[in-house]
């Protein structure tokens, strides 16, 4: 295959988001949503389709997208399926918390890091994408602490910078604590970082707290434009296969049987086809998800569903992500949350982080992690004040290491070599 | 490279991990530093192993080096009972030869510095 493709592939979706965007409405419109995007909070969960419109929404995305591949691509990095992830997760969450400001000093704070090493900045070029997490952290501190802009705007760049140069470390360390059992591991280590700042900040009496500000209104246009983004996903899958399905179904099979734990990347472990394909399911899957709930597509909803897609290249598909969704509903069902709600749906959606919990210990236990997720995911976002966007991640960090040592103790060991 | 010798010590826990779950194999493990580079040898001994599956094991293990991916989740490598991490083993690897005859498995594996 050709060295160049896989890039084109990852940038041919913000691309797209970004011609959409400016087609969607004039200039002027999009500099101003631009604008009311970089000056919002953008904590949990400031949704940017209410903040700024759907074409700067669009543009935002669409720009952060390129700028992450053309990254991968300038720090001579393979797109593989974490990269995938990585950009996928970029742009889902440029629907709601990160932005073309509050990223930047994050990133630049990981390359720091890797001068600091003497590291090629390519070998922290993962965590630093998925480390904009903490993205709200600076636009926060930019516009809501209520000092003198230029002061505010220093304090901003150098907590930004102090996140993205401390979390590669910190991000490589946490995986211990879940053994990887927990995908969103920067969301978990963004969840550490977040509430360590704003422990710090409430002493000084800055306090944050978590928000909801959400639109329902473009979730029409959104439903038609997924649907057959996911739709031309599966048909990429099979043109590129080159309609030879017998190696495509062989693929999918291997990434089916892919337990997920990091580090399961799909493009290794099936094929780039076969881990398109899954990509294009796992969208439709997401889908139906938000459907059957009867949840409306918003910006965090968006979020969750381009979360899940990229990672259906490293670590999800259906037969472990599934179990873990049907245990949120579950939980939704007996417990006190509504489960139409956007945070419901998105505990759901971003739920899927345990989804090596039920491909490595089966279906039950699966279940039993979205159930438990959903009690903690809804409790632990006070730690961070909602500063660190990837909440789930955190929530899943904790109900993984709380889960798997009693699974794995219940567990008769047996083997399943190759 | 910061934790080299701490990773050298993970890709042996790793595929020594493996062996013992899968075939409890007797084992002999060569560690070799040479300048600029790390030499692992395995031989494994008493290996029930067919040809398909061995296949299937080189397959997971003959990677080219991700560098990008190893710094961070090197830490992951030999922490399971089942050890399910060879991928990673492959990603810190530059090169693994593998050779299976009369019921034994020898492995090299190549890290440079």
């Amino acid at each position: 295959m050709n060295e160049k493709l896989p890039f084109v592939f990852v940038i041919a979706f913000p691309v797209v988001l970004l011609v959409s965007g400016l087609m969607f409405e004039p200039l002027p419109v999009i500099g101003e949503g631009l604008l009311a995007i970089i000056a919002a909070p953008s904590v949990l969960l400031t949704d940017y389709l209410a903040v700024g419109g759907v074409g700067a929404t669009l543009v935002n995305a669409g720009i952060l997208g390129i700028a992450s591949v053309v990254l991968i691509y300038g720090c001579k990095a393979q797109i593989n399926g974490p990269f995938i992830a990585a950009v996928y997760t970029v742009v889902g969450f440029a629907f709601f918390g990160k932005n073309i400001y509050n990223v930047v000093p994050i990133l630049v704070g990981a390359w720091l890091y890797s001068v600091h090493q003497g590291v090629q900045y390519r070998n922290v070029l993962l965590i630093a994408l998925f480390g904009t997490t903490l993205g709200p952290l600076v636009s926060f501190l930019t516009v809501a602490t209520g000092l003198a802009p230029n002061v505010a705007i220093t304090i901003a760049i150098v907590f930004g910078l102090l996140a993205g140069f401390v979390l590669p470390p910190l991000a490589s360390h946490m995986l211990r604590f879940h053994d990887g059992y927990n995908i969103y591991n920067v969301g978990f280590t963004g969840g550490i970082t977040g509430a360590f700042f704003v422990a710090v900040f409430r002493s000084f009496d800055f306090e944050i707290g978590a928000t909801s500000v959400l639109t329902g209104e473009y979730h029409a246009f959104f439903m038609q434009f997924f649907v057959v983004m996911f739709l031309f996903l599966i048909a990429l899958s099979v043109f590129m296969s080159r309609l030879d399905y017998g190696a495509l179904f062989s693929a999918l099979r291997r990434i089916y049987a892919s337990g997920g734990r990091l580090v399961s990347d799909f493009v290794q472990i099936g094929n780039f086809s076969g881990a398109i394909m899954n990509m294009g399911v796992m969208g439709l899957a997401s889908i139906l998800f938000v459907i059957i709930l009867g949840g409306e597509l918003n910006g965090p909803v968006i979020g969750g569903i381009l979360t899940v897609v990229g990672f259906a290249a490293f670590g999800k598909h259906l037969f472990n992500c599934v179990p873990v969704m049907l245990g949120v509903v579950i939980a939704s069902l007996v417990t006190a949350w509504n489960t139409t709600t956007t945070p419901v749906v998105i505990a759901g959606l971003f739920g899927t982080t345990l989804a090596p919990v039920a491909g490595q210990y089966g279906v039950v236990a699966g279940i039993a992690a979205g159930f438990f997720h959903l009690s903690i995911v809804m409790n632990v976002g006070i730690l961070h004040g909602g500063v660190n966007l990837y909440n789930n991640g955190f929530a899943g960090g904790f109900v993984a290491s709380f889960l798997v040592p009693v699974l794995d103790a219940l567990r008769r060991p047996r083997s399943n070599r190759t | 490279m910061k934790h080299e010798k701490k990773k050298i010590s993970k890709m042996v826990d790793e595929i020594l991990t493996y062996f013992l779950f899968h075939y409890n194999s007797p084992a002999e493990i060569k560690v070799t530093p040479k300048s600029g580079a790390y030499l692992l040898e395995f031989t494994f001994s008493k290996v029930e192993m067919d040809k398909k599956e061995f296949e299937k094991l080189k397959n997971r293990l003959v990677s080219k080096r991700v560098p990008e991916l190893e710094d961070y989740y090197w830490q992951l490598a030999g922490e399971l009972d089942d050890s399910d991490e060879l991928m990673l083993v492959a990603m810190m690897s530059d090169s693994v030869e593998m050779k299976q005859d009369a019921g034994q498995v020898k492995i090299k594996v190549t890290r440079k510095l």
